[in-house]
């Protein structure tokens, strides 16, 4: 497969063909935030022809109107079609509704010469939109940029093999945003290297104000001067919020009496519930503070003293490059991006086993310990990232895989 | 076994499930009924909300079972239900799957009783005449129990029913804090068939357990547990386990009988898991019974069966403490945390592979404390009681 040096692409992009992205939603999580990341870049660069379609809102619309003409597709056919697909496939029964007529849905969203499906889950209307703009018979480029791994890819690809194969050898270019999402295409889903480059996830330099900052840092620890380890990602059991509290249950001991924050989620939600739940049945109930999503997360992280991931499948949090931006040190279970970021700093100590929670506790007992290492930890992530995974460094190489 | 009419002294009894996996619930009802007398039984009718691997066993115990929900897909019913909800017209939505479940029941029985075994099948209750006897028999903690029976509506359930058995204490607790008055409440916990348990445990001594079914490499110490895998069993934490063991440089491998995690707990495709994952079984305890430990590291549950049959087999148990199980394992019985502390509970699963004679008195305490207070043919026939005064027989 290939892997584009970022370092060759030091040149100005210029204005390209029109461009299609379709994104699943508009939360507030790693995709989307990519994109509309990648959205500003294409608009500083003063690149036209680029239009956004979405398959549900969010709370990142108001920023993605701002930099491309943006779509939400949230009640017309095309959503009918799919829910009468779904409902005939569980009955038994599945259907293919004529693309003509889901494509009704589509008609305004104007055709364009490349489609690129944000990510797996918007896969099969980015294909649709690409056979509708098809021009002497040829459809569009379909581009998908993959920020999936394999328990995400299995439950949001088709479940017919057939259908599944005919899907994905529909795209002509895919991006994949960590070499862990690259062997998942290349050696599970059976894509041809060719047609597969690793575009590592990238951010936009955070730059919270000290206000913020020390505001975050109010809400998380309040007035007292205990170390802040923080975990951002949404309340899902594939970001692991549960092996977070046990994980924090092991430090209760520790004599600078840290404290655990989870950022990320939505108050009320089955997991928040699971987690409070753990939480008191632990007796956490002061060493671990849950925070529902914040637009502003590169505060808690610039006011946290330790970031940790204890996701078991993410193929590259942005949250870990947030942080490393902010020059915290970075402690994680193994999986996806996190290990290339860890390794090329030569911190590879710091990754441990999914769920090895002892080990991690030990892992942060150390830097907690030891807040020179700590920093020093912090600064080299803070250089790698500020000089290799910010969107000026990363941004060229995916439009030119989007523009092939 | 064929249908049969009520007789005076037996009423018609519908005992409502919400699947039929070979899990907890769904095993505590085959065995309650196993110990009921026959001519009892074939005016028992099952009626499962969905199927599953027990199915066969539960025909040959009652007088019919009835599934009403297909496991691999949706019915056209349960379609249209969902499709109702989903444009906001649930009163519509639940009006049409109740239909289609009354009509797949009408050809039973009337009964004289509903029992409700396992909050998961409260909405059976919604297609019964409101003026049936409900008896509730609650498996569930608070998690559970919350996800069965919206919290708006529990007070209403628990004063519908003319009788709450629990589980275990906390169980109890729960049902009082939820609306259930004190004097409905009645205690029937889990429970274990002594005599076939002696019989296999005669089997286990003699080696006499298939090689095929055991993990690789007999001489190694097993730390091995049970049950579905997830967030409420604690399965995440046996790699903690697994790892601290393999640091230690401990021979000892971690086990789980039940499948392996999938979905959002399922660990990424290639990455080092040192659990050894084993799909459930009609006859678990083949393998479970050879373990050196066995680990309930749960998060909420209430009395698990699984820990009164390794009281049977005589097994060291290592649990997290939640609902019944520091009862269960007071005294000597096990050890069990004082609360969900993962450290604590790597360093009793190393303390009882390290002593022989530690996990031997464990074993033992709990065997004796079992064979007492968990005998089916004591818990039945109190079951059944409470069953029959509530039809009003």
């Amino acid at each position: 497969m290939c892997h584009l040096l970022i370092d060759s692409f030091v040149n100005r992009v210029s204005a390209g063909p029109t461009v299609t992205f379709v994104g699943h939603d508009a939360s507030r999580t790693g995709a989307p935030v990519m994109l509309c990341s990648f959205l500003r870049w294409l608009q500083s660069e003063g690149i036209q022809g680029v239009e956004l379609a979405l398959l549900a809102a969010g709370p990142l619309l108001s920023e993605y109107r701002k930099v491309a003409p943006t779509q939400v597709l949230t009640s017309g056919l095309l959503r009918s079609s799919e829910q009468l697909s779904a409902v005939m496939g569980s009955l038994g029964h599945p259907i293919a509704v004529p693309s003509s007529i889901q494509g009704i849905g589509l008609r305004a969203i104007a055709a364009s010469e490349i489609v690129m499906a944000n990510t797996l889950a918007s896969l099969s209307t980015a294909r649709l939109l690409a056979e509708r703009s098809a021009q002497d018979g040829k459809p569009a480029d379909l581009v998908c940029h993959v920020h999936e791994l394999d328990g995400v890819a299995e439950r949001v690809l088709p479940a017919s093999p057939r259908v599944r194969e005919q899907l994905l050898s529909s795209v002509d270019r895919f991006a994949a945003a960590s070499e862990a999402v690259a062997a998942m295409l290349v050696d599970r889903l059976g894509i041809p290297a060719s047609r597969v480059t690793v575009i590592e996830e990238f951010i936009e330099a955070p730059s919270p104000s000290s206000r913020a900052i020390a505001l975050a840092r109010q809400r998380m620890v309040g007035e007292a001067n205990r170390p802040v380890i923080l975990n951002v990602g949404a309340m899902s059991h594939r970001k692991g919020p549960e092996r977070f509290v046990d994980f924090m249950s092991t430090l209760v001991a520790h004599p600078s009496l840290p404290i655990g924050v989870w950022l990320g989620g939505e108050r009320g939600s089955s997991v928040w519930l699971e987690m409070e739940h753990s939480i008191a049945a632990s007796g956490l109930q002061d060493f671990v503070v849950l925070l529902a999503s914040t637009e502003d997360s590169a505060s808690y992280i610039a006011a946290a003293d330790l970031v940790v991931s204890t996701a078991i499948e993410d193929p590259y949090p942005l949250s870990v490059l947030e942080a490393g931006a902010a020059a915290k040190a970075v402690v994680s279970f193994e999986s996806g991006g996190v290990i290339d970021m860890l390794r090329a700093v030569g911190h590879a100590e710091l990754l441990l086993p999914i769920g090895d929670t002892l080990g991690m506790s030990a892992a942060v007992a150390t830097l907690l310990d030891n807040p020179s290492h700590r920093e020093l930890i912090g600064t080299q992530l803070s250089e790698w990232v500020t000089a290799t995974h910010l969107v000026e460094h990363i941004a060229p190489a995916l439009w030119q895989v989007v523009k092939g | 076994m064929s249908a049969a009419e009520p007789t005076a002294q037996n009423p018609v009894i519908w005992i409502a499930v919400h699947d039929l996996s070979r899990t907890g619930v769904p095993v505590l009802l085959a065995r309650l009924l196993q110990a009921t007398p026959v001519q009892q039984r074939r005016v028992v009718h099952v009626v499962a909300m969905f199927g599953g691997p027990l199915l066969s066993e539960l025909q040959n115990l009652c007088a019919s079972v009835t599934v009403l929900e297909p496991s691999d897909r949706r019915s056209a019913s349960s379609a249209a239900s969902l499709g109702l909800i989903t444009l906001g017209m649930s009163r519509a939505g639940e009006l049409v799957r109740h239909s289609a479940w009354r009509a797949k029941l009408s050809r039973r029985p009337k009964p004289d009783v509903l029992v409700v075994h396992g909050a998961g099948a409260w909405p059976v209750a919604q297609v019964v005449s409101s003026n049936l006897p409900v008896v509730l028999h609650l498996h569930e903690l608070e998690m559970a129990l919350d996800r069965s029976i919206p919290r708006p509506e529990q007070a209403a359930a628990f004063q519908r029913a003319q009788q709450v058995m629990v589980v275990s204490t906390p169980v109890a607790e729960l049902a009082r804090s939820r609306g259930a008055h004190a004097e409905k409440i009645l205690m029937v916990p889990g429970c274990v068939r002594l005599l076939d348990a002696d019989v296999q445990e005669a089997d286990v001594r003699a080696g006499d357990v298939p090689d095929a079914d055991v993990p690789e490499g007999k001489a190694v110490p097993w730390v091995l547990g049970a049950g579905t895998p997830g967030w409420r069993k604690g399965t995440d934490r046996l790699a903690a386990v697994a790892h601290e063991l393999q640091r230690a440089d401990s021979p000892a491998q971690v086990g789980w009988v039940g499948g392996r995690p999938s979905g959002a707990d399922a660990t990424a495709v290639g990455r080092t898991d040192l659990v050894t994952w084993i799909p459930e079984s009609a006859d678990p305890w083949k393998l479970l019974s050879r373990a050196a430990v066995f680990v309930l590291p749960s998060r909420e549950d209430p009395l698990p069966l699984v820990a009164l049959e390794a009281g049977l087999y005589r097994r060291a148990v290592v649990a997290m403490p939640t609902g019944g199980l520091p009862d269960l394992l007071a005294d000597g019985r096990g050890l069990v945390g004082s609360r969900q502390d993962v450290r604590w509970f790597v360093g009793a699963v190393q303390q009882v592979l390290a002593s022989g004679a530690l996990a031997e008195d464990l074993g033992q305490r709990l065997h004796e404390f079992v064979r007492t207070h968990h005998d089916v043919d004591v818990i039945a026939p109190l079951w059944l009681q409470a069953v029959s005064q509530a039809a009003g027989r």
